[in-house]
């Protein structure tokens, strides 16, 4: 789900199967978007654990432009704030391995960068891919599985990502002040690699960062220094984080 | 600074709150949506929208009590 960070009363909701609901109305009704469901039908998006489904799990907004991330198809874009949506140019649609410049088809999350509307970083199954046009093209930035990055808002080259060396195995955090080209461990404080978990989400909250962990835990650092520690670990099963 | 965390679980809605003044550490302050599981949450101006296995449900009172906001969903399992 996602709100969109710049329209009030507009609310966005993903589903597996792979589907896009909006509301303008604070969740109290909402519309399906039918183009994306048929986009899900044409190209017979699924998931390993669902072979008819594809879910959309993820959104980022800059503007007018809106992406969303397909588990298992790829990448959507938006030109009108999220009222319609169709397939970026850089992705096949289908569930084949990219050609070079494409994007791998299992896209986890989706994030747009303050400074360009045009500036993406996608963690998928088949690894961390960037592009400078709007998802036209992508550069694979470290190859591995991933699901989750946290871009600074003030430096495009600063990258916080949740890597693993195969789902939820020998999970992981590393770091690249420079786009991606280079990555340093960043996992200061943990016992890593996590043998059957990985990070699954971050968010910013202040001037921390959280990570999600696939096995429930959550996990806190400093952004000045990614020192990390375990909270609020009587809770259990923790999906999903947000702040108010 | 945040306020509030508020996080999706496997059962339900959990709030947190700061557990000091140094805002350094957070504790649970309630529960809600128990045995709904929880896989997103939203919040802005008051209101939070969590997204579970069976639609969407909303909150205008920090998760105190929460209603079902599904109307137009054909699919409701939302990530």
């Amino acid at each position: 789900m996602s709100y969109h960070p710049d329209i009030n009363d507009f609310e966005l909701a993903g589903t597996e199967p792979a589907g896009i609901y909006i509301s303008h109305d604070g969740g109290e009704s909402w519309r399906e978007c039918p183009e994306v469901a048929s986009m899900r039908d044409e190209h017979g998006w699924s998931l390993p654990y669902s072979p008819a489904a594809g879910c959309v799990r993820g959104f980022a907004f800059h503007g007018e432009r809106g992406y969303a991330a397909v588990e298992v198809g790829g990448v959507l874009i938006s030109d009108d704030r999220g009222g319609t949506w169709h397939l970026a140019v850089g992705n096949q649609g289908d569930l084949s391995y990219p050609p070079a410049g494409a994007i791998h088809p299992d896209v986890h999350s989706i994030e747009v960068h303050p400074s360009s509307p045009d500036l993406l970083y996608a963690p998928t199954g088949g690894g961390f891919y960037r592009s400078w046009d709007g998802g036209k093209t992508w550069s694979l930035r470290y190859r591995g599985y991933c699901r989750a990055v946290w871009v600074d808002p003030s430096d495009p080259e600063h990258l916080v990502l949740g890597i693993a060396e195969g789902v939820d195995y020998n999970g992981r955090i590393e770091l690249s002040n420079d786009g991606g080209r280079t990555w340093q461990p960043a996992s200061q404080g943990l016992d890593v690699p996590w043998r059957h978990h990985m990070v699954e989400r971050f968010a910013r909250v202040g001037d921390e960062l959280l990570a999600v962990l696939s096995n429930g835990e959550l996990i806190v650092a400093p952004l000045a220094a990614l020192e990390w520690r375990y909270i609020l670990n009587e809770i259990n099963g923790v999906n999903a984080i947000t702040s108010l | 600074m945040a306020m509030h965390l508020i996080l999706a679980t496997t059962d339900g809605v959990v709030i947190c709150e700061h557990s000091d003044q140094t805002n350094s550490d957070w504790r649970e302050l309630r529960r809600g949506l128990r045995g709904q599981a929880a896989t997103s949450v939203i919040a802005r101006e008051g209101v939070i929208l969590a997204g579970t296995h069976a639609g969407v449900f909303r909150s205008n009172d920090l998760g105190a009590t929460w209603q079902e906001a599904s109307q137009g969903l054909s699919t409701l399992y939302v990530r």
